[in-house]
């Protein structure tokens, strides 16, 4: 008796758990914030956005109820489109579409139901749709449905939009599983029995800008589940378990990786060079294979080009560096455009960044990257927080912020002759570019990929935007020094040469003088003039440094009448850490003029508070690329 | 620092990452049966395909995705997978084709799914073969055969068999089609008709070029007509047929009663006076309140919705609209029309082509004072009285009556309806050009700006007029001080801005130069005439007319003035004229586009136009000091 009464409860508590969101319906007579005269200026304000998640699995049950309730009122007729149409859809196979309620309320407070003939069907999802009908200026339009789906995992909730909201709000409930929530800053926490309740309020509509972290800073909560009683991955035991020596690999066998490793022959080296070497073959001779391709069984590693599971090569790294009996942390990021790595957990679905740190040389491995060598770490995590186990240390989680990598050591050096054409009509333009860094990197990826395709046109175009980044330009040739994966270890700059004739807009007629637009041998440059504010800070990728010379042949029978909008000197006061400028000096000689830049990004963020030094900064680049020198004709 | 640096290198190596050997169409198969019953016409077709996969990285050419609607049935999927290292051969399993609800671009609803398969064990160089049949539940849609697609073809051929009693229409168009072979020939009592390519490229296509479907060699076929008990019925005879069978869709809508749609009529025309102004405010009416929607499900797609549920819905797709625009006319007196038309991504016209593959779009036509308009709500910031921009030009089926209609071509708006307008007044300060501007658009011009700026917040809405004011000209500092969209009007767009522009004046030993022309319409406009293919869609005719006043800077004379010139050309023409009048340097530069499509023919004029455009915008003013 006692059993079955035990088992009644069991029964009506997870029946009452999930029955209260499958009970769920919105107020018979709704009432509404009141706007701000601010927000009636908004083309269209969300007055709430909720939504409830509750998931139950286990003891036969296996489904996910998911409920969404928004209300949204139209102050422009122009947004009406935008908001008048409804799917009830999550994010995974729907069972069922329990409920699905539309109505409009008008400014005199009367309630106009959309009636359940409109919801309209797909065919095979079954996904139901519908359109609210009748819609003007003024209308709060308001709809709820509540699902039954497969359950997810993991997901996100982006709760911040184009549109203010007023109000916004995940309910979480369970049976069998656990959420683990991790929600934005403007996200409050309550548990109300037995619902945990994540609110904010006045969510400002979100205007993405230039180059800032959009999927970072956007109002968000991130989740994941676990089964009841289970814990979320904690990273002492993930990294733990990673950083175990691999004894098997998907696509082929630990005889192939060893004989791979003779091969090799590094026993004998330095660890630097044991690992460049490694790095270099594994580069070099492997790729990824694509989503959905089929991958084939590996008889034999040593055999050059092949592609393998990604999975695999992080593995084959792992398996070299104890077989070599290197000790190494394995540290663990996240990109710090898109988020933050939680100092404890592995937080689905953040996208993660693997690598391998090397204490003895100081320098990282990154096996997902096939453009990436061993040396500096991913200029995505570069000052982010991470994770990092020493598998053979301390086996400890260890918490810290990833270096970063300075301007000096992504440099850029053009040499840039620059010779008029006999027409006066344009200029050839012989141009070198030598780059280091990561920079670098991403070239000789790039022209390995190009030299594989051998398709001309698609080397041309790279080719063009290399050198003046989309300005209009005739290609004549190019070749190129140090393209191979090694010279990226010691850092020997790559080299691109290019000729190139510049036509369009060039060289401009003044009478007996001629205005040269020698700043566009440049290349198209970014700027700011229009950007006055900033919100957020920005992100540059990372710190680099251009230094430029540029040669130009004065012609003959002329002579530099001006050149002074060549000469700039933009720099800010700052910190060395944070400094840039853009510095360009002007020699003329006798048949020439030289002009030399020094143009650098001494961080890769820039903080709001510093935004209009940067904008200086930029703007002088983009001014200098407007700049002409005045030639007149010798009398 | 360098805008392209960072990115390009990103999104170049993400599409070097699929750049690999391109996979190559061996053979592709169409085989028609057209067969007469006592039912009337069934058309079902097998086709079959086989592909070189040369490289395995490139899973989309090996993924297979077939798209149809309840107007169809696809069955007989079959495929298999010929590995080049062992030659095994790994069938395709039907528990790996899922199928899918298909949603097209801009349509709320359909009956549009999709059948999805990968093939499996594909590795480099492997061969995949696939085929499927259709059959068409209608015989009036039936889709056209395309020769040439996204991959090299070897050899693609379509096989027609019909039988005596079924008289066939059919028609090549795009490229190619001389290297298209035909044949026809009869075996029994059955005719076979034939058509085969062979060695055709892979199509790639470019930016701004009109719509595919001018470009892909493709054949369209269809039923005119066929007998039954000796009798024949005339299907899709011609044009005459074709508008026959949409007379017919059209036949029986607007049965619940139209007092709702006349009382708003009257409401909406009560202060107009003659039928242009009744027919103005009707079309902005609709334009304002009515919001595009488009459910499509099966004959939903073709059959316009009752006007008086139109009204009341307020939402709708293009041929609701055309059936509330044209009900609404004819109540305010308007003679009015529904009008069957296809946008510019066709290029057929309804006299070569009498099937529904000829259209994709509907508006309304009205006449007053003898003079049709062609209204199309669906655009809504077109200007009234202007044809929306993806139908200039175009050929359009106009009901008169339920049994008659008239083919008519959409007039093409001349630039000068479609202007933008700026005036300056401007004195240099130093380096520095200071002063005042204002703008006006008209037509097509006004609309695009307002289709950007409608549904922005206040705040975006400021920085999209700076764009337009500054236009290219990122240096030009502005600051609105007037604005008027009269967006519910066919009177211009106008703006009013304070302007500072630094470092446009260059000083020299002797004086100071300055370039005088701010703005550079078409300059990005070149195209490359050994490479481009395509014809480029300009979209409308526009005039960019600037008037420059300059305050001459005191102590100074000016030294030199560039040349006057002008150039008239079939493709456009511009005129830019320097005058020094009391002190002022006024400069007047106007350029237009006469072509809305620079096709291929013109190439070379265009881009032969440009270049001189380019040069004669890289003029300066020299101004001299005067000595004293």
């Amino acid at each position: 008796m006692k059993k079955l009464l035990l088992l009644l409860f069991v029964l009506s508590a997870l029946y009452s758990k999930s029955q209260e969101i499958k009970n769920y319906v919105w107020e018979a007579n709704p009432s509404f914030q009141e706007l701000s005269e601010d927000l009636k200026q908004e083309p269209a304000v969300i007055l709430f956005d909720k939504r409830w998640i509750h998931t139950r699995v286990g003891e036969y049950a296996y489904a996910s109820f998911v409920m969404n309730h928004l209300a949204v009122k139209i102050n422009k007729k122009e947004v009406i489109n935008k908001f008048n149409k409804v799917s009830a859809e999550d994010r995974n196979y729907i069972r069922k579409t329990r409920d699905f309620h539309a109505r409009i309320i008008k400014p005199d407070g009367s309630i106009r139901i959309i009636p359940p003939s409109s919801i309209v069907e797909a065919e095979v999802n079954k996904t139901k749709s519908i359109v609210f009908e009748g819609v003007e200026e003024g209308d709060i339009l308001e709809y709820y449905y509540i699902l039954k789906e497969n359950p997810v995992s993991s997901g996100v909730e982006v709760y911040q939009s184009e549109a203010p909201v007023l109000f916004a709000q995940l309910t979480t409930t369970s049976s069998g599983v656990d959420f683990h929530i991790y929600p934005t800053s403007a996200f409050t926490k309550q548990e109300q029995g037995s619902k945990t309740v994540y609110t904010a309020k006045n969510l400002p509509a979100y205007k993405p800008e230039y180059r800032s972290a959009d999927i970072r800073n956007i109002e968000k909560i991130v989740f994941f589940l676990t089964l009841k009683g289970y814990p979320p991955t904690y990273w002492n035991r993930m990294l733990a378990q990673s950083t175990l020596p691999p004894k098997t690999f998907k696509g082929f066998r630990v005889k192939h990786a060893k004989k791979l490793l003779e091969k090799l022959n590094v026993a004998t080296l330095p660890v630097d060079k044991q690992l460049e070497t490694i790095d270099s073959y594994i580069k070099v001779n492997f790729g990824f294979y694509e989503d959905g391709q089929k991958q084939n069984k590996i008889t034999d590693l040593c055999a050059g080009k092949m592609l393998l599971d990604s999975d695999d090569v992080f593995a084959l790294y792992s398996f070299f560096l104890h077989q070599l009996k290197i000790p190494y942390e394995l540290v663990v990021s996240v990109d710090r455009q898109i988020g933050e790595v939680n100092r404890d957990i592995y937080l689905y679905p953040m996208p993660h960044i693997w690598m391998l740190y090397i204490p003895e040389t100081n320098k990282y491995i990154s096996p997902f990257s096939l453009s990436k060598s061993y040396g500096t770490p991913r200029y995505e995590v570069q000052g982010a927080l991470s994770v990092s186990y020493n598998g053979n240390g301390s086996k400890s989680v260890n918490i810290s912020n990833i270096g970063s990598v300075d301007a000096a050591s992504n440099m850029e050096n053009n040499v840039i002759e620059v010779k008029l054409n006999e027409e006066l009509t344009g200029a050839i333009v012989k141009t070198t570019a030598q780059s280091t860094g990561y920079r670098s990197e991403f070239d000789r990826r790039a022209l390995q990929l190009l030299a594989e395709e051998n398709d001309k046109e698609k080397t041309e175009n790279y080719m063009k935007n290399r050198f003046l980044h989309g300005l209009p330009c005739k290609l004549i040739s190019f070749d190129t020094e140090n393209t191979e994966f090694h010279n990226n270890y010691i850092s020997t700059p790559l080299t691109i040469n290019g000729l190139l004739e510049i036509e369009d807009n060039f060289v401009e007629n003044a009478g007996d003088m001629i205005v040269v637009n020698l700043g566009k041998v440049i290349g198209i440059q970014t700027d700011l003039f229009q950007e006055e504010e900033r919100h957020s800070d920005l992100d540059m990728d990372f710190a680099h440094r251009y230094k430029r010379k540029i040669t130009f042949q004065i012609p003959e029978g002329y002579k530099v009448e001006s050149f002074g909008e060549m000469k700039k000197s933009v720099k800010p006061l700052l910190p060395e850490t944070e400094a840039c400028w853009f510095v360009s000096t002007v020699e003329v000689n006798e048949n020439q003029i030289v002009i030399d830049i020094d143009e650098s990004y001494n961080n890769y963020i820039v903080p709001v508070a510093r935004y209009q030094d940067y904008r200086a900064v930029v703007n002088a680049a983009a001014d200098f690329f407007k700049g002409s020198v005045v030639l007149s004709k010798i009398q | 620092m360098n805008k392209w640096s960072v990115l390009i290198l990103f999104f170049g190596l993400n599409n070097l990452v699929n750049a690999q050997k391109e996979s190559v169409v061996l053979h592709k198969n169409e085989t028609v049966n057209i067969e007469t019953n006592r039912r009337g016409v069934e058309i079902e077709s097998t086709i079959g395909e086989k592909r070189a996969i040369y490289d395995s990285k490139r899973v989309e050419d090996y993924s297979i995705k077939i798209v149809y609607d309840n107007f169809m049935s696809v069955s007989d999927i079959a495929g298999n997978t010929i590995s080049e290292k062992n030659r095994n051969v790994y069938t395709l399993y039907q528990y790996n084709i899922a199928r899918g609800d298909a949603s097209g671009s801009n349509v709320f609803h359909s009956d549009m799914k999709y059948l999805f398969f990968k093939m499996d064990n594909v590795t480099d160089n492997s061969t995949i073969n696939f085929s499927y049949k259709i059959r068409y539940e209608e015989p009036k849609l039936v889709h056209p055969f395309l020769f040439q697609g996204n991959l090299e073809t070897k050899s693609a051929s379509i096989t027609i068999v019909c039988d005596p009693e079924v008289e066939l229409g059919f028609k090549l168009f795009g490229d190619h089609i001389d290297r298209i072979t035909f044949s026809k020939t009869i075996k029994g009592d059955r005719t076979f008709y034939q058509w085969k390519a062979e060695d055709l490229p892979a199509f790639k296509p470019e930016p701004l070029m009109t719509g595919a479907f001018h470009y892909l060699p493709h054949l369209v076929y269809w039923v005119k007509s066929y007998k039954k008990n000796g009798e024949k019925i005339a299907l899709l005879e011609n044009e005459n047929s074709l508008f026959a069978w949409y007379s017919q869709l059209v036949r029986n809508i607007n049965k619940r009663g139209l007092s709702t749609v006349k009382a708003k009529t009257m409401e909406i025309v009560k202060d107009a006076e003659t039928p242009f102004q009744k027919a103005e405010a009707i079309y902005r009416w609709v334009q304002e309140n009515l919001h595009y929607v488009a459910m499509e499900y099966e004959m939903g797609g073709f059959i316009p919705r009752d006007a008086a549920d139109i009204l009341e819905k307020k939402y709708g797709d293009c041929k609701d609209m055309a059936n509330l625009l044209c009900t609404m006319m004819n109540e305010a007196g308007i003679t009015a029309s529904l009008t069957w038309i296809g946008t510019r991504s066709k290029p057929y016209s309804y006299h070569h082509l009498p099937t529904p593959s000829v259209d994709n779009h509907m508006i309304t036509t009205i006449c007053i004072d003898e003079k049709k308009y062609f209204l199309d709500a669906t655009h809504k910031y077109c200007p009234f009285g202007f044809p929306s921009v993806g139908i200039l030009g175009k050929e359009a089926m106009i009901q008169i009556d339920s049994n008659h209609f008239s083919v008519e071509q959409v007039p093409i708006p001349s630039a000068e309806e479609s202007a933008s307008e700026f005036r300056f007044w401007l004195k240099s300060e130093g380096e520095v050009l200071k002063g005042r501007a204002e703008i006006t658009k008209t037509g097509y011009a006004k609309e695009q700006f307002l289709n950007h700026v409608a549904t922005k917040r206040k705040e975006t809405e400021n920085e999209l007029w700076k764009g337009i004011l500054s236009d290219g000209n990122n240096k030009m500092k502005v600051l609105l001080t007037s604005s008027q969209k009269n967006d519910q009007s066919n009177a211009p767009l106008t703006g009013g801005y304070n302007v500072e522009l630094a470092g446009w004046i260059k000083s020299t030993s002797s004086g100071m130069i300055l370039r005088p022309i701010l703005y550079y319409p078409l300059s990005n406009m070149t195209i490359d005439t050994g490479k481009r293919k395509y014809a480029v869609d300009l979209m409308y005719n526009e005039v960019f007319n600037y008037e420059y006043d300059y305050e001459l800077p005191a102590g100074y004379k000016t030294e030199y003035l560039p040349e006057n010139v002008s150039l008239i050309d079939s493709v456009g023409e511009f005129h830019i004229s320097y005058s020094l009048e009391n002190n002022h340097l006024r400069v007047i530069q106007t350029v237009k586009n006469k072509q809305i499509v620079v096709d291929r023919g013109s190439f070379e004029n265009w881009q032969a136009f440009i270049k001189k455009l380019i040069k004669n915008y890289n003029q300066a003013v020299l101004f001299k000091k005067i000595s004293e």
